[in-house]
C-alpha cells in the first residue's frame, strides 16, 4: 500500500469482503454514513482492519471526522507518507 | 460518574503511607495484628467520606428493596460493613500478592467451561466487575497456567498497582493499557485474542473512553448506564464472552463462578448492535444476581444510577 489507488483498493477489499458491500458502490466520493450506512461499530471494525494492513493506528478523533471513502484514503495516505518522511 | 471511585480518592488523600504500612505489618506481624490496623484505616475513611457513604447506603437500600428479605432498612452500620468488606478484600489481595495464595481455598463453579474455553484456543473476553475479588481469579489463572491480560486505565488506582507491582514483579499478568482516544487498544486486544489468550475487562464502571458507547438497562430495579466496550470487542472479534466473579465466602475461602454469556458465533452486521445490547443486559442481570448474594462485596462507592452521562444509544453514529 504505497499510493492512493492501492489504499482505495484495500478499503474496497475490506468493505466488500467483511461488510458485504458491492464494490461498485464504494467510490471515493461515497458517503460512509448516508450511502453505505456504516455506524460507529463498523468504524471501529474498519479501523482495526486498516491498522492491520497499514501498520498505523487510527485515533478516535480521526475516525469521527471521516465522512467519505476519500477521507479514509487521505488519512491512511497521510499516515503512510508521514512515516516515510 | 459524579464521584471518583474509592481507591482513586484514597490515593488523592495521600494514604499510600497507610497502605504501605499495612503491607509492612502483614510481613512483620502477620494476619491478626494487620487486621486490627486495617479496621482502623477503613474506619477513618468511612468517617471522612460523606459522598461515598451516601452512595453506599443508596446501593444497599436498592438491594434491600429488591431482595424481599424484609427487616429494617440498611443504615450506617450496614454501610460501615460495606466499607469494611472493601478493606478485607484489599487485605486478602495483599495476601495473594505476597504469595500466600495457598492459604486460600478456591471453590470453582464452571471449571469445565473455563477449561473448554482455554482448550478451544479461540481466546475469550472475560467480563468481570467490582463485585468480590478479581485477584482471586488471577490466582486461579495462575494455578491453571494461563496468561490473563487485564485491560486497565493506568491513571486509575496507580497507588494499589504500584504497591502490587513492587510486591510481585513477575506475576502472570499482562496489563493492556487502555488508551481512550486510540484504536490501538482494540488492536492489542485482538492480537491477544488471536493468540488464544484471555482478556479481562471490568464492565461495571464507566471509564473516560466509554462515554460515547453506553447502554442503559435495568440494574437492581432501576436503569443504569453500562459501558459496551467489552461486548463490542467480543462481537467484532467473534470470541466467547465469559462472566467471572470471585466472592469471598469466609476468611480463607473464595467461591469463583465462570459462566458463558456468549459462544462468540458470528453475528451479521445488521444484528450486531442488538447483540451487544443483549450481552449488556445478560451481564447486568448476572451482576445483579451476585450483588443480591453478597451485597457488601460490590466496591463501587459512587452513584451508579446517575443520569449524568445522559441516555445514549449504545454506540453513537460514526459521523
Amino acid at each position: 500500500m504505497t499510493n492512493r489507488d492501492e489504499i482505495l483498493r484495500t478499503v474496497q477489499d475490506i468493505l466488500v469482503a467483511e461488510f458485504e458491500l458491492d464494490r461498485a458502490s464504494v467510490k471515493l466520493e461515497t458517503h460512509l454514513v448516508d450511502e453505505l450506512d456504516l455506524d460507529s461499530i463498523d468504524a471501529i471494525d474498519l479501523a482495526v482492519r486498516l491498522e492491520e494492513k497499514s501498520g498505523h493506528a487510527l485515533e478516535e478523533e480521526e475516525l469521527k471526522a471521516l465522512e467519505t471513502v476519500n477521507d479514509i484514503v487521505e488519512l491512511v495516505f497521510a499516515k503512510l507518507d508521514g512515516s516515510r518522511a | 460518574m459524579s464521584e471518583a471511585p474509592l481507591w482513586t480518592r484514597i490515593s488523592e488523600r495521600g494514604s499510600s503511607v497507610g497502605l504501605r504500612f499495612a503491607v509492612a505489618c502483614y510481613r512483620t506481624f502477620g494476619r491478626p495484628v494487620t487486621l486490627v490496623i486495617v479496621h482502623l484505616i477503613i474506619s477513618y475513611f468511612y468517617l471522612t467520606d460523606g459522598p461515598g457513604r451516601r452512595a453506599s447506603l443508596a446501593y444497599l437500600r436498592r438491594v434491600h428493596e429488591l431482595s424481599g428479605r424484609g427487616g429494617d432498612e440498611p443504615g450506617h452500620w450496614q454501610s460501615f460493613l460495606h466499607y469494611r468488606m472493601f478493606a478485607l478484600s484489599i487485605f486478602d489481595r495483599v495476601a495473594f500478592w505476597l504469595g500466600r495464595g495457598d492459604e486460600f481455598v478456591l471453590d470453582f463453579n464452571g471449571e469445565e467451561l473455563f477449561e473448554r474455553v482455554i482448550a478451544d484456543g479461540r481466546g475469550a473476553i472475560i467480563v468481570g466487575s467490582h463485585l468480590g475479588s478479581f485477584d482471586s481469579m488471577r490466582l486461579l489463572a495462575h494455578r491453571a497456567g494461563v496468561v490473563v491480560n487485564v485491560l486497565m486505565f493506568t491513571d486509575h488506582a496507580p497507588l494499589l498497582n504500584s504497591i502490587f507491582a513492587e510486591l510481585s514483579p513477575d506475576a502472570e499478568m499482562h496489563v493492556i493499557r487502555a488508551d481512550p482516544s486510540s484504536m490501538k487498544t482494540a488492536f492489542e486486544v485482538r492480537s491477544r485474542i488471536e493468540r488464544g489468550e484471555l482478556v479481562a475487562i471490568l464492565a461495571d464502571r464507566i471509564e473516560p473512553g466509554d462515554r460515547g458507547s453506553l447502554y442503559r438497562t435495568d440494574f437492581l430495579g432501576h436503569p443504569a448506564d453500562f459501558p459496551t466496550g467489552a461486548f463490542l470487542l467480543a462481537t467484532l472479534f467473534g470470541c466467547p464472552v465469559v462472566h467471572m466473579v470471585g466472592l469471598r465466602r469466609d476468611a480463607h475461602r473464595y467461591e469463583i463462578t465462570a459462566e458463558l454469556l456468549s459462544e462468540g458465533t458470528a453475528v451479521s452486521r445488521k444484528d450486531r448492535r442488538r447483540h451487544i445490547e443483549e450481552l449488556v443486559e445478560r451481564y447486568a442481570a448476572r451482576l445483579e444476581h451476585f450483588c443480591l448474594d453478597e451485597p457488601y462485596q460490590w466496591f463501587n462507592y459512587f452513584d451508579f444510577w446517575s443520569e449524568e452521562h445522559g441516555v445514549e444509544p449504545p454506540v453513537r453514529k460514526a459521523a
